[in-house]
């Protein structure tokens, strides 16, 4: 994709933002390009919003700068940015009609009659609300609403659009709809979006570009693959995980020649690291392998319960006192077994990945297995 | 009003039929005892409105007549008067006048307490609101000097100023109640798209903030209207409002004019019932200045 | 466990990667954002300097001086000599004891006569005509005072008054309300009463009003009896805008003047000078200023202390809420 460069369209240095004596977020960086869909994924109040206000100019920072399309915008307050915004909480003007809502960015900005009408035909038809132009907003139900303010925020002659957490709380099939709106809209109008939500998932399938936020910072922020496949710190791993993510404490030991890390579920051996200590070992549920028969490297699995997410089926286990999570396609023949009660399962060792528990940083992973 | 009952009587289990379908007939014991204490409490006015259509003979008659002829010539004699109907002129442009300035002053400060919070806003709402709990004699003495030196006695500037920080306190708890209902998303969705300060106030926020607008003209304008010390006062012939009108019937050489008390203290008070009946979801919020929301 | 890992590491990683709070720099356009929470200030600040700050002031300087209209001496500096009197004052100290009697009475009758009403206009939500009836009952508190001190005047009137009539039909001597030492003060409670009973009806109503809908419908599901329901479910909703009322009606008491001044102008005697009127009537008709503004500031600080207890009930509430909603 774009090479890693100047083109950037947003950056935010070593931004710092202090509520009374809190620190909300500290040494935030954020590099976005063009074009990129952009997902700031965090746990519910690690910050989002407020890195959000700090993009839009709705909040300054108390340290560090933002750079805007090449200019230094630290300063400068909202009106001067012309970015798109879909609020979290709608804000639909309650005594506009949901036409003269949409249309309101556009008109503040003067924008062409001509241009007004066909942006709003393309946003209505895009989030289906044609039919409801002409009510008032307490005319609408709540996945209405919600997609009217996201069209009310895409209908703006800009070419960044910052989205905080707009499909919270919608019902699952009207999401996935507005997921694929999303990411198609974006592509076809070429412009940035800069998107911020708690949801894994929603992360999963919107990103090309992740931020994690993590305690008030940017932890780790790259190609969405990258940071899935090869997540930096436990907090990364954590974030973007669904189903979530097993952390397991463990001790990493340390011979002449290779690295050993014990748990619970068994021993792996470990790329060489000088570490020595407790560590965490996340793996990822779909890592976890049920075995045809008893194997020496497998551990014995009781199961708790299991549920059933539409495609897939959710399976909850507990072995040795640790609870896990694994996934199934829902027709994995392997369910059988789950449906016995008990099973024997594993885990390649070049699934797992460790973390200092302290920093949160990775320290090593398991290493690439014979077997393969 | 919250009703114990509501209207999901269908989805509730049987225990509570027998009492809902009671409680379904309008004329319940309650609702009788309800009327009986209003007309109670409205009695003494009603007599007095009564009066107003009395001689003065009949007013005075012993017993009381509550069958008689009645008869206008109190209001058609009041009116006559060309001082009465500059009575009514002066209430009226002074309450309205002052309300008006104090509410758009006060709706400013309102948001500016809401949105920026500037330090001391606590502070400057306790004051405000402690100002309207001191009773009123014991700022008559100052005002009384001040007026006099600004030579502001006698005025309509004058009084429509006082009115005008008469009203403020109000206005400002009231509005900056209903602008903090307003989410402040509606002032960045604004500012984003690169709307000006003034255009969130007087665009965004205002139209949503109406309910609040009107509960403070209402009332305000009954505080005013019923002001009586300071337009007494401050005040004289020429700005004198219709709670003075009413005072100096009673020293009208020797005896009270009762006729006339009668007739203008029932136009006076007819303004006022209308109001009430009108705005009555407003009374609660007129009725604590500000500080307590809710209808009734 | 994800979550537990993630949140038991977050206080560390805080404390671990920052110091304490990091210096400031200076923010640029803030400037902006002052310059207008200033501006719409301004009007409301000019008015309030003009009309409560300066006059504040004033009486406090008057308050140092002996200062009698009619008196040829003209102003004199006597320091806390108008404070030191104030406090040996008898007539005074008589007149806000009497306050205080009237105010005890006053709100106790007014909260239980209120209560009563808007419990029985509560139960009575779907009675016929209801917005007409709850005019009729609301009218006496929005009428100025002073009418109804003048309307109760002719209510009352020893010869031809309405009540008087009554009271002989029923076999009584008719009494002098008004200028009847043993009366007046009951006269006057009651007509305060009168008054005023229907705002506590009010506040009654909406602290009613804000008792969940949820949780009434659940008590009458358990069948509770309207007495259970009264102690468990109601009371403990209501209690709070009930007393924002018995404390606005305790402020208000100070304030009473011109239903008094009206009725009975403080006599006979002084059987019914609450402070307020004593206040006017030291100011305007012993015209004695110094004193009276010294009177005057004493009033000012007790409607001070009583702001700060009804804003600390108020914040009270408005804390509990926000508990609630966390």
């Amino acid at each position: 994709m774009t090479q890693q460069g100047e083109n950037h369209v947003l950056r935010l240095e070593s931004v710092t933002k202090v509520y009374g004596d809190t620190e909300v977020l500290k040494d935030v960086g954020v590099t976005v390009r063009a074009g990129d869909f952009y997902v700031i994924s965090g746990q519910p109040s690690s910050g989002k919003s407020v890195l959000l206000r700090l993009i839009l100019g709705l909040e300054l920072p108390d340290l560090g700068s933002i750079n805007l399309r090449g200019e230094v915008v630290t300063g400068e307050g909202p009106q001067r940015r012309n970015i798109g915004y879909v609020p979290q909480s709608f804000a639909l003007f309650p005594n506009k009609s949901v036409l003269d809502n949409i249309t309101y960015p556009m008109r503040v900005d003067k924008t062409s009659k001509k241009i007004i009408e066909e942006t709003l035909e393309r946003v209505s038809e895009l989030l289906n609300i044609r039919d409801l132009l002409d009510k008032k907003p307490g005319q609408l139900s709540g996945g209405q609403k919600q997609r009217v303010a996201i069209a009310r925020g895409l209908a703006k002659e800009t070419d960044i659009f910052v989205l905080d957490d707009p499909l919270v709380g919608l019902d699952f099939k009207l999401r996935e709809r507005l997921i694929d709106d999303l990411k198609k809209t974006r592509a076809a109008l070429g412009v940035t979006f800069i998107y911020s939500t708690s949801d894994s998932l929603e992360a999963l399938l919107l990103a090309n570009r992740v931020g994690i936020l993590f305690g008030g910072t940017i932890m780790e922020e790259g190609e969405l693959d990258t940071v899935y496949d090869e997540p930096g710190n436990s907090a990364s791993m954590a974030t973007l995980g669904f189903p979530s993510v097993n952390f397991l404490d463990g001790l990493m030991m340390k011979s002449d020649t290779e690295s050993i890390a014990q748990c619970p579920i068994g021993s792996f051996p470990m790329n060489p690291t000088d570490y020595e200590g407790p560590v965490v070992l996340g793996i990822r549920p779909e890592h976890i392998e049920i075995q045809s028969e008893d194997s020496a490297q497998g551990f014995l699995a009781q199961v708790l319960f299991t549920e059933d997410v539409g495609g897939s089926e959710i399976i909850y286990v507990e072995s040795n006192n640790e609870r896990l999570i694994l996934v199934l396609g829902a027709s994995d023949p392997q369910l059988s077994k789950v449906r016995t009660g008990e099973f024997a399962a594993s885990v390649q060792p070049e699934h797992i990945v460790a973390f200092d528990p302290n920093t949160l940083q990775r320290i090593s992973e398991g290493k690439e297995s014979s077997r393969v | 009003m919250t009703t114990p009952d509501g209207t999901s009587s269908a989805d509730l289990p049987s225990v509570r039929l027998g009492e809902a379908s009671q409680r379904d007939r309008r004329w319940t014991l309650a609702s009788l005892f309800s009327w009986v204490v209003a007309l109670i409490f409205f009695a003494p006015i009603a007599w007095i409105a009564m009066s107003a259509f009395k001689t003065t003979g009949q007013i005075l008659s012993v017993p009381p007549l509550f069958i008689f002829q009645p008869t206008l010539e109190n209001f058609t004699e009041m009116f006559q008067d060309p001082k009465i109907p500059k009575f009514f002129f002066n209430s009226v442009l002074l309450s309205v006048g002052s309300v008006l300035i104090a509410i758009a002053v006060s709706f400013l400060a309102a948001y500016s307490f809401s949105r920026f919070k500037p330090p001391g806003t606590d502070f400057l709402m306790f004051l405000l609101l402690s100002t309207r709990f001191v009773p009123a004699a014991a700022f008559v003495i100052p005002f009384f000097q001040l007026f006099g030196i600004l030579n502001f006695r006698n005025t309509y500037v004058g009084l429509i100023i006082f009115y005008v920080m008469f009203s403020v306190p109000f206005s400002v708890w009231i509005l900056k109640g209903f602008i903090d209902g307003v989410s402040q998303r509606f002032d960045e969705t604004g500012l984003v798209n690169g709307a000006s300060r003034a255009h969130v106030i007087f665009r965004v926020v205002l139209p949503q903030v109406k309910p609040g607008l009107v509960a403070a003209f209402v009332f305000n304008i009954i505080f005013v209207w019923n002001e009586f010390l300071f337009n007494f006062q401050l005040g004289g012939t020429d700005t004198n409002s219709i709670p003075v009108a009413l005072f100096t019937a009673l020293y009208q050489g020797g005896a009270v004019n009762w006729t006339y008390v009668s007739a203008l203290g029932t136009a006076y008070v007819l303004p006022l019932a209308v109001l009430i009946y009108f705005f009555q979801k407003y009374l609660l919020v007129g009725m604590t200045f500000g500080t307590v929301r809710g209808e009734v | 466990m994800t979550e537990a890992v993630i949140k038991s590491k977050q206080p560390e990683l805080i404390q671990g990667k920052t110091g304490k709070s990091a210096p400031r720099k200076a923010k640029s356009r803030f400037s902006s954002n002052t310059l207008w929470s200033g501006g719409l200030l301004v009007p409301v600040l000019l008015f309030f300097i003009l009309m409560n700050v300066v006059p504040t002031i004033w009486m406090l300087g008057l308050s140092f001086y002996d200062y009698t209209l009619t008196s040829a001496k003209g102003m004199e500096f006597i320091g806390f000599d108008n404070y030191t009197r104030l406090l040996n004052d008898g007539p005074i100290q008589l007149a806000i004891s009497r306050t205080f009697l009237f105010m005890v009475l006053a709100v106790i009758l007014q909260t239980l006569l209120g209560a009563l009403i808007g419990f029985l206009f509560w139960r009575a939500d779907r009675m016929p005509g209801r917005r007409l009836a709850l005019t009729l009952l609301f009218t006496p508190m929005v009428l100025a005072p002073l009418s109804s001190g003048l309307f109760w005047r002719l209510l009352l009137d020893p010869v031809f008054g309405l009540i008087n009539y009554f009271i002989s039909s029923l076999g009584f001597e008719p009494v002098n309300f008004l200028t009847n030492p043993d009366w007046a003060f009951t006269t006057v409670l009651l007509v305060d009463t009168w008054m005023w009973t229907p705002f506590m009806a009010l506040m009654t109503l909406a602290a009613l009003g804000s008792v969940p809908k949820a949780e009434l419908e659940a008590a009458q599901v358990d069948n509770l009896s309207m007495w259970q329901r009264l102690i468990h479910v109601i009371i403990p909703y209501a209690k709070f805008i009930i007393v924002l009322g018995i404390l606005l009606r305790t402020i208000d008491v100070f304030k009473t003047m011109d239903l008094v001044y009206l009725m009975t102008n403080g006599g006979p005697g002084d059987r019914t000078e609450l402070i307020a009127v004593g206040l006017y009537r030291l100011a305007f008709q012993s015209f004695n200023l110094g004193y009276s503004s010294a009177l005057a500031v004493l009033l000012l600080f007790i409607a001070i202390a009583l702001t700060s207890i009804y804003l600390f009930v108020l914040n009270l509430r408005a804390r509990k809420e926000l508990k609630d909603q966390s």
